[in-house]
């Protein structure tokens, strides 16, 4: 996997990764992958659990409109109000 | 408290009004923007004061610096308030027009006269005076405040304790008086203002209320969940006994900011899924299951952020994100579509008019054609004929009084949660300094003279310890320990140390620091706890002689 960190500090993420089994390694993957995995993660806990199994820790450093988007996820898509805004710390 | 979450007051009231507190808050350090108003506002003849246990670059630059023990602010402003009543400074007019709770207020606070306050607090009783006086007869005062208040385990009651003598003086709802909590990340305002939040829906809806609850399963095409939900603390809480195993974590990075790093780490190892959108991989990132590589809000993508006098403000992309990087609103709506919420994939400017639509109250009037013409307008704005708020509050001093009285409430002092002890005889409080931002993942990159990530003590405490500057000094709490290079600060009492928060790689203070949160407001006490001092050489010839590696 590309390098994650250079002498000027850590350099920016740039293609998708995900790691096979939990002690396996992440290695980069498509769009496609990492989100149908990503999703399918929530999707079984969501299924097996309901809404309380899951929840979502928002971006204070990210524009109204995504923290809209991830309020609107957590209760229509996780069906859980288990959202904050890291704002207490 | 008020109704809706947000300061009552506008930046260029700073400039403008006759007395500052800042109140647990360094804005010469950490709030430069706000600093440069409050600049101003001296210049003009404002009258500035720090409350803080350290004498900081604010405190240093103040007219009076209150050098309180760490945690004893309700037990200060108690005792201010009673020197307010007993001079018969309290504005009664105001207080009968539109207050509660007075009478109570009045009996509680009888106790803490000045030299009572004074063996709690350590500001001398005539200090305690000729603030209270000054703040009371002032035409014009505004108490700012932030994490020096909020990072404890009575956060709430610590707020509504400056709340009080705001309210028994009059010095809020009117220009130039009010109450600034200065928020920290850039958007933190705006994240609790969008409904990311567990008992709120956007423009602070209520939830459960089912005429807001119907209004918006009918925008959304889908049910609410019928409860609220969890913040972070309970949601840690959730992890530990193994209810919620799966996790969504978008631009933070928990696996450092969080109290009680072992624990946070352990909960989050623990995890049967956990997702990560983030600009860099961070510690959080290098423990997920999937990461999303994010463009980055403020230069790569569109949309709106809001400040801390509550101005929304559009920001505009001005470069490509690298790489495979994308938009942070494609991401969330391509999750959202695999869990059977299809919205499509709207553009920033069709969210914000969602939010306008849901929550009319707040943002009806700020149409982006509108936002660009002002650059920026203050909430709540209505409509588009609505120049946005510059103060908040002023209802209650119209007649009739608009809305309900505003309760002043009885606090009672209590210290932190972990005070020194003869096992722990140091107090450590934790913050943050100009050059760095947060856990360094986005300002450890760039070199500054200014950086220091040390162990700052009193010189009576270095020489007793027998360390010079930069010495190696081993700082052990009941939760963690870890070394870090001594700095000796006139600014500190004795028995109080400082560690900045933004060292993470080295001087990994939340190994150290107390998960003690309050439960109204899911903050914990980063700015209170009990560590143990050696000096790191010593510490390691004591565990080469007891054989440990």
């Amino acid at each position: 996997m590309r390098e994650s960190r250079n002498d000027r500090g850590l350099v920016r993420l740039t293609e998708p990764l995900v790691r096979d089994g939990k002690g396996g390694a992440l290695r980069p993957a498509t769009w496609d992958e990492a989100l149908d995995r990503a999703a399918g993660g929530f999707a079984r806990i969501r299924e097996a659990k309901g809404g309380d199994g899951l929840g979502i820790f928002s971006c204070s450093k990210s524009t109204n409109e995504m923290n809209f988007l991830a309020g609107k996820l957590a209760r229509t898509g996780f069906r859980s109000a288990n959202i904050d805004s890291c704002n207490r710390t | 408290m008020f109704g809706a979450g947000g300061g009552t007051t506008s930046y260029r009231e700073m400039e403008e009004t006759d007395v500052i507190f800042l109140w647990g808050a360094n804005p010469r350090e950490n709030h430069p923007i706000i600093y440069h108003h409050i600049l101003k506002g001296i210049r003009r003849g404002a009258k500035l004061y720090a409350v803080d246990p350290r004498r900081t670059p604010s405190a240093q630059w103040a007219d009076v610096w209150m050098g309180l023990n760490v945690g004893t602010d309700i037990a200060l402003s108690n005792a201010m308030a009673r020197v307010i009543i007993h001079e018969g400074l309290a504005n009664r007019a105001f207080v009968a027009r539109a207050t509660t709770g007075f009478e109570a207020y009045r009996d509680a606070v009888e106790p803490w006269t000045p030299e009572a306050a004074e063996q709690v607090t350590g500001v001398p009783a005539a200090v305690i005076r000729e603030a209270a006086v000054t703040y009371a007869t002032a035409p014009r005062a505004i108490i700012c405040w932030t994490l020096g208040i909020t990072e404890h385990h009575n956060a709430v009651d610590n707020v509504l304790a400056l709340i009080n003598l705001s309210l028994i003086t009059g010095h809020v709802g009117r220009y130039g008086s009010g109450l600034s909590p200065l928020r920290g990340q850039n958007n933190v305002q705006g994240g609790g203002d969008m409904g990311a939040l567990p008992n709120k829906l956007v423009g602070f809806q209520d939830p459960l209320d089912p005429a807001i609850k119907a209004r918006f399963e009918a925008a959304w095409g889908a049910p609410l969940p019928g409860k609220l939900g969890w913040n972070i603390t309970a949601m840690f809480e959730a992890m530990e006994r193994g209810a919620l195993t799966g996790l969504y974590v978008i631009g933070e990075n928990p696996a450092q900011s969080e109290a009680d790093q072992h624990r946070t780490r352990r909960l989050l190892a623990g995890l049967e899924h956990l997702v990560v959108q983030d600009i860099f991989l961070t510690k959080t990132a290098e423990m997920a299951d999937v990461v999303l590589p994010a463009a980055a809000s403020w230069a790569e993508g569109e949309g709106t952020v809001t400040n801390s006098e509550r101005r929304v403000q559009r920001v505009r992309a001005a470069l490509e994100p690298p790489g495979q990087a994308r938009d942070e609103l494609w991401i969330v709506s391509e999750m959202a579509r695999r869990l059977g919420a299809d919205w499509g994939t709207p553009t920033a400017e069709q969210v914000w008019n969602e939010v306008r639509r849901l929550a009319p109250h707040m943002f009806g009037g700020m149409s982006y054609a509108r936002l660009e013409r002002l650059g920026g307008i203050q909430w709540p704005c209505p409509d588009e004929s609505h120049p946005g708020t510059l103060f908040l509050h002023g209802r209650l001093w119209e007649t009739p009084r608009g809305g309900p009285a505003a309760p002043i409430s009885v606090v009672a002092y209590e210290p932190p949660v972990e005070m020194p002890d003869a096992e722990y005889p140091f107090q450590l409080t934790t913050g943050r300094r100009l050059d760095s931002y947060n856990t360094g993942v986005q300002t450890e990159g760039y070199a500054s003279p200014l950086r220091r990530d040390a162990l700052e003590m009193a010189p009576e405490d270095a020489a007793r310890l027998g360390v010079g500057e930069g010495d190696g000094v081993r700082v052990t709490s009941r939760r963690g320990s870890i070394t870090a290079p001594a700095h000796v600060e006139p600014g500190l009492r004795p028995g109080l140390v400082f560690l900045p928060i933004h060292g993470q790689e080295d001087v990994r203070v939340n190994l150290l620091t107390i998960d003690a949160t309050d439960p109204k407001s899911g903050t914990a006490e980063f700015k209170a706890c009990a560590v143990h001092l050696e000096p790191a050489a010593a510490h390691a010839a004591a565990g080469a002689a007891a054989g440990r590696p």
